[in-house]
């Protein structure tokens, strides 16, 4: 344990750890991870503000990597993750004066609507993403393996993409790198609601914007993983930037696990290339259905008045139970994906998860 | 990318694993001492950050957590270099001695 500043002890070797297995998940699932790291930093005895800070620090450099990352594998359409990270700044700015006026309210107040919005969020997006994917297994379970392929290449088309895809509102921009056609309008609206939420609730917004570039906008999902990044990259340094204004960033901390992160990061990014999109969607899924429970418990406490104290310490447990959950499933398809690709035996159902073709046996 | 950056290095460094190698290895290790500088000396490094007017210290900040992530990228780009480098030297050299 050492005292990385005024009054907040932690062992650098946890933050190593932690900052592993949430650049894991960032890494696969094009995410920023500020949803699993900011509680996580709370329950290691951050204070509030610092653990916010640290945690936007620490995502500016991890989502600069990332981005290079996806950059390199083609990934990204920029013209899209512009036009959307610009409404996230505009967004995020007026999030962060409803924070401040929702504190001038009272301070219980504050924390109360910060993790009601947040269940509310975490809920719409985990319960959008089960059913769309538990859909697309199914529908994958049903077709042929050739036809798997191409229905993969399709990705996912609801209702609303084709919407508001059809939607013909100036400028009617043509996306050439995620094949679609939209109104920048709508990518830059849709961004700065985003923005207005992760300006709210003190994230990144990556659980947000991926699930509504792939299920809104219907973008392809490894497009979305890259794209959602530079949106989160712009939003996160401008964030990062207010809150080091505050002097809440703490600067070492903050590079110790971008050390560990970025390892994560570059090992989930390259992950991405061994296993299709659905794979990309579980972990997604897993992972924002497992960070309902941590905030969960903590409302709970926060409502029964701060008195039932086995409703904090079950809130503390989950936190970590729900960074595990997800890494042990991009653990677990990355090892599958390898003895796949080498020619080795893969259970039936993960099959369809697998790009590529498995390497002929020798002999 | 990898093309395009090799176009502009030195003919002499191209595709130079042990260059590539060195690169990865100095950026890593700048990052590594950049976060055991801050943890060692944290309250002299607020003290001083807090000497500056707000506004830049918040640049000072997001420009040291930009360059930090800007030396990783950089490393994990090169160190890809490297291991692709050394595989080659390492299969024209197993096919001199066939």
């Amino acid at each position: 344990m050492a005292e990385i500043a005024a009054g907040v002890v932690a062992n650098l070797y946890v933050l190593a750890a932690v900052g592993l297995g949430v650049g894991l998940i960032a890494g696969f699932a094009g995410v920023s991870g500020g949803y699993l790291l900011t509680p996580i930093l709370i329950v290691l005895g951050f204070p509030a503000t610092y653990a916010v800070g640290t945690a936007l620090a620490l995502m500016t450099a991890n989502t600069l990597v990332a981005v290079v990352r996806h950059k390199e594998l083609g990934h990204i359409d920029l013209k899209m993750g512009l036009i959307m990270a610009a409404g996230t700044v505009a967004g995020a700015e007026a999030g962060v004066r409803l924070l401040r006026g929702s504190q001038q309210i009272g301070e219980g107040f504050a924390n109360v609507g910060v993790l009601g919005a947040m269940m509310v969020t975490l809920a719409l997006v985990a319960f959008t993403m089960v059913r769309e994917v538990w859909r697309s297994s199914e529908r994958l379970a049903s077709v042929s393996r050739d036809d798997a392929a191409a229905a993969d290449d399709f990705e996912v088309q609801t209702t609303a993409c084709r919407f508001l895809q059809g939607l013909c509102v100036f400028p009617h921009i043509r996306f050439t790198k995620s094949k679609l056609r939209i109104s920048g309008w709508i990518v830059l609206l849709l961004g700065a609601g985003i923005g207005v939420l992760s300006g709210f609730l003190g994230v990144g917004g990556c659980f947000m914007r991926g699930p509504a570039l792939i299920y809104l906008i219907g973008q392809p999902s490894l497009m979305a993983v890259g794209t959602n990044l530079v949106g989160a990259f712009v939003g996160v340094g401008f964030s990062c930037f207010r809150h080091a204004m505050e002097g809440h960033v703490l600067l070492g901390p903050a590079l110790v696990m971008l050390l560990a992160t970025s390892v994560g990061t570059a090992v989930g990014a390259s992950g991405t290339c061994h296993l299709k999109g659905l794979a990309v969607r579980y972990v997604l899924a897993a992972s924002v259905a497992a960070a309902l429970l941590g905030p969960g418990f903590k409302l709970a406490w926060f409502l029964s008045g701060s008195r039932v104290a086995w409703l904090d310490t079950t809130a503390r447990l989950v936190t970590i139970v729900q960074i595990g959950l997800p890494v042990a499933i991009v653990v677990v398809l990355l090892v599958l994906a390898m003895r796949y690709q080498r020619g080795g035996a893969v259970p039936r159902w993960v099959r369809p998860l697998m790009a590529g073709q498995p390497r002929a046996a020798p002999g | 990318m990898a093309a395009r950056r090799a176009e502009k290095r030195h003919p002499g460094l191209r595709g130079s694993w042990t260059v590539a190698t060195a690169e990865a290895l100095l950026s890593g290790v700048a990052v590594l001492w950049t976060a055991w500088y801050a943890v060692a000396h944290s309250d002299d490094l607020d003290d001083r950050l807090e000497a500056f007017a707000p506004a830049l210290e918040g640049l000072l900040t997001l420009v040291t957590v930009l360059a930090a992530g800007g030396l990783l990228a950089h490393a994990f780009g090169r160190a890809e270099d490297a291991v692709r480098g050394w595989r080659r030297a390492y299969r024209d050299s197993s096919g001199a001695d066939d």
